[in-house]
């Protein structure tokens, strides 16, 4: 498909530009970008594990078909026109805008070229051009997937008209998600460098991984299937692209154009036309005048911010004293916790899990049953602060998972190098760092949540809950395979073979958690099970502690 | 006539001064040491005589013509070999020759022919078709020098070239660097590494925070510093050997308390 689109579009370019353009070396860029394209590996929604399989990007090309077979199926169930297409519209927006800075960040923001490509006798005009192309050849194969199924769909069930026009406002739509890009990327150069933009990069699929999340699980619950879909214009739908577009179509399907389905069919077009022309004039020019400069500034001409001559006491630090016991564990405690703060993989990895928490808070406490207001008011009759109490296991424990992967795995050396006697000293140390950063701020937030709604009651419950929590994780840290902090290479991290252990180790929480919730029904049994899980962490903490060489896995 | 020539050559990031005022003219089979400390600005003035950077003050003249109109020419007719390994790491050694050949407008027929043997003359030729992101920076490095001198350039521009080379593949880039010398290339070599740049310089440049602080064949720094080496002559110019020694006394003294 590549070498078809490309052939197109060289055979466009040499029509329109004349002697500027070295065609072979136009080629040559193209073809070389498009192939490193395809050995990629793509970000998507989230990092991936590391594979040497070329086909990754095939992989991606399939479930964004699978997802458009979904929203083209929704345009043949639902029968409003405006609705459906607001649907298409905002997926196809989102998706395009998603793909545009998460995956297609690494190439747009590869300052690679300025190394390779600038010394090389290649031209502005050439090298803009392999640009354009490059990316209209990602754009157009992303545009296919993602848009193909839709528009089949819209013509079977809406006919010829607005089967062309929904090809018509799709176009204009991939040109508002480009804009958008620009726009971010504008801004982010404006104020950071290149590290800062893969910072922002970095967030931005956190953020967009929230969202798609966020939007499948909470959207459902907020649509009320049973009532016809009537759409309401309020004064904000007029800034809403999707509306434009689906009003258009609405207006060339009923031929109706009064005074709300004029403004929205010139919107449709004025808008991404100027922005369209707003990013060739500017955006596109500026942005590449600043990529290219980025490679080219020495890191000792950058501004040197002052040294700072003492260090302010963190809360790690603070913290250190009181859950540590022992230089190892110090140490272990600190490595973990400033790690954590600055490896993107880690933070891609686990951010949305915390972000999953709220989502999760709303699945279970909101349904569409009933109204809001009813809900809220039956839910201190109910048992489900024992939710509130567990939930924050799922944020940490995901933590736990990445700990022991780093990009640079290879410093790992470090332990083997060191006089360390106990390297369950060390882990035991990150535990604690995970629990004090990623596990303890969630619960003291449900438990606020829950004392709100609930009361005093739930505090025994709360104190039992907390101490659980802590042998889960004794439990879930002594059942994996022993791995030092950030010792271990991220393309291992599929583990096979590892279902039983994982299934005992489901069983034990399921049953501390069962216990609980059994524990409910007698009133004063809870707080009298509190010492319990104490005994048993402080158990299962000497086994970690005492955690021996051999049992490490390097 | 001179090769290489640049007329009060100045680069200003933001308030510093990277450069500053740099005069140089560079012979043909001249090869030039060009040495400095970190931050010197050794990279920037290749850069711009190479035409990758084109914001400066000054006038910069390579084989006649003039860096910021002729640009595209300059580079047809040079070679520049980055101190970093900058390249496509997802493509193999042929690839990406293929690549850099092609944009050097060379024949694939010459490209193919080049680049295995250039290969084999490095032991690379069994990783001909594997992808270099599994490499070495030192066999990275090795098919960087190869893109770099496919095209066989008029003028070569090393910046650091021995940079994470084992040592087998060290003396072999010296020796091709003589060798170079001797079929009469000129070469602007900027380095780390003295007793390179001593051992093949017919003039040594050294250069500190932007300004060029000394100029001659390694006898005439020798006599002008009253010093034995390359290494003595660079110390006094770019740094202080009181300073060195006190600061390498004192962190004795920190280890031991």
């Amino acid at each position: 498909m590549d070498k078809f689109f490309l052939k197109i579009l060289l055979w466009f370019v040499s029509k329109t530009n004349g002697n500027e353009v070295n065609f072979s070396q136009l080629r040559i860029i193209t073809e070389t970008k498009l192939l490193m394209d395809q050995r990629r590996i793509p970000v998507s929604w989230k990092k991936r594990q590391q594979s040497n399989n070329s086909n990754s990007m095939i992989v991606t090309y399939i479930i964004y078909g699978i997802m458009s077979l979904f929203v083209g199926i929704q345009i043949l169930v639902l029968q409003n026109l405006v609705f459906s297409m607001i649907i298409y519209h905002s997926y196809l927006l989102f998706l395009m805008a998603m793909t545009l800075i998460t995956d297609f960040s690494a190439v747009l923001l590869d300052t690679a070229d300025n190394h390779i490509l600038v010394p090389k006798p290649v031209n502005s005009r050439t090298l803009f051009l392999s640009r354009a192309i490059h990316i209209t050849i990602y754009l157009l194969k992303y545009f296919l997937i993602i848009s193909f199924f839709p528009i089949i769909f819209t013509f079977v069930h809406f006919g010829l008209l607005v089967g062309l026009g929904v090809i018509i406002t799709s176009a204009l739509t991939v040109v508002f998600a480009i804009f958008s890009t620009y726009i971010l990327y504008g801004l982010i150069l404006r104020f950071g460098d290149e590290q800062k933009i893969k910072d922002v990069v970095g967030y931005f699929q956190i953020f967009m991984t929230v969202i798609f999340f966020a939007g499948f699980q909470i959207v459902p619950r907020l649509m009320d299937f049973n009532e016809n879909f009537s759409f309401t214009v309020h004064t904000y739908t007029y800034f809403i692209p999707a509306a434009w577009m689906s009003f258009f179509l609405e207006g060339i399907q009923n031929l109706r154009f009064d005074t709300v389905h004029l403004i929205m069919t010139a919107c449709c077009f004025l808008i991404p036309l100027i922005t369209l022309w707003f990013m060739m004039k500017f955006l596109a020019p500026s942005f590449s005048r600043k990529l290219n400069a980025l490679g080219t500034v020495s890191a000792h001409h950058k501004n040197e911010k002052e040294v700072k001559t003492h260090q302010r006491m963190g809360i790690s630090e603070r913290l250190l004293d009181a859950v540590c016991r022992g230089n190892e564990e110090q140490a272990g405690f600190l490595q973990v916790w400033k790690i954590t703060a600055r490896d993107k993989a880690f933070k891609i990895g686990f951010y949305p899990s915390i972000a999953y928490l709220f989502v999760l808070l709303f699945v279970t406490f909101i349904n569409n049953k009933t109204s809001f207001q009813v809900q809220m008011a039956e839910l201190p009759l109910t048992d489900k602060y024992l939710f509130l109490i567990y939930m924050p296991v799922f944020v940490a424990s995901g933590a736990l998972t990445l700990i022991p992967y780093y990009e640079n795995y290879a410093a790992g050396w470090i332990y083997q190098a060191l006089p360390l006697a106990k390297p369950g000293n060390l882990i035991n140390g990150g535990l604690k760092a995970l629990l004090c950063k990623f596990f303890l701020p969630f619960f003291l937030l449900m438990f606020s949540i829950g004392f709100y709604v609930w009361g005093w009651k739930i505090i025994d419950d709360f104190i039992f809950g907390f101490c659980n929590d802590i042998l889960i994780f004794y439990i879930m840290i002594l059942a994996q395979d022993s791995y030092l902090p950030f010792s271990q290479k991220p393309a291992i991290k599929q583990q096979g073979g590892k279902f039983a252990k994982a299934f005992i180790q489901m069983i034990i929480i399921a049953a501390l958690v069962g216990l609980h919730y059994l524990a409910l029904k007698v009133s004063w049994l809870t707080a009298i099970l509190i010492p319990a899980p104490l005994i048993l962490v402080y158990f299962l903490q000497k086994k970690l502690k005492e955690l021996a060489w051999y049992k490490i896995k390097i | 006539m001179a090769l290489i020539t640049t007329n009060g050559l100045s680069k200003k990031y933001e308030q510093n001064y990277a450069l500053k005022d740099i005069n140089l003219s560079i012979e043909p089979g001249q090869v030039l040491g060009y040495i400095g400390p970190n931050g010197a600005g050794k990279s920037t003035t290749i850069k711009i005589i190479c035409g990758i950077i084109d914001e400066f003050e000054g006038e910069v003249n390579v084989l006649g013509m003039d860096v910021r109109k002729n640009a595209l020419d300059i580079k047809q007719q040079i070679g520049y070999i980055p101190e970093q390994a900058a390249l496509y790491d997802v493509l193999t050694p042929l690839e990406y020759l293929r690549f850099t050949g092609k944009l050097y407008s060379l024949t694939d027929e010459v490209i193919s022919r080049k680049s295995m043997e250039l290969l084999r003359l490095f032991q690379l030729q069994d990783k001909a078709n594997d992808r270099m992101n599994s490499f070495s920076k030192g066999m990275k490095q090795k098919v960087l020098l190869i893109s770099g001198l496919l095209h066989n350039p008029q003028i070569i521009f090393f910046d650091e070239p021995l940079s994470g080379l084992d040592a087998n593949a060290v003396i072999l880039v010296k020796e091709i660097l003589l060798q170079l010398k001797r079929s009469g290339k000129t070469i602007f070599y900027s380095s780390h590494i003295m007793d390179v740049v001593e051992k093949i310089s017919d003039r040594i440049i050294i250069i500190n925070a932007g300004s060029i602080v000394a100029d001659g064949t390694i006898e005439e720094l020798k006599i002008k510093a009253q010093r034995g080496s390359l290494e003595n002559i660079f110390t006094s110019l770019t740094g202080d050997d009181a300073t060195n020694i006190s600061t390498a006394a004192e962190f004795i003294n920190v280890l031991n308390n």
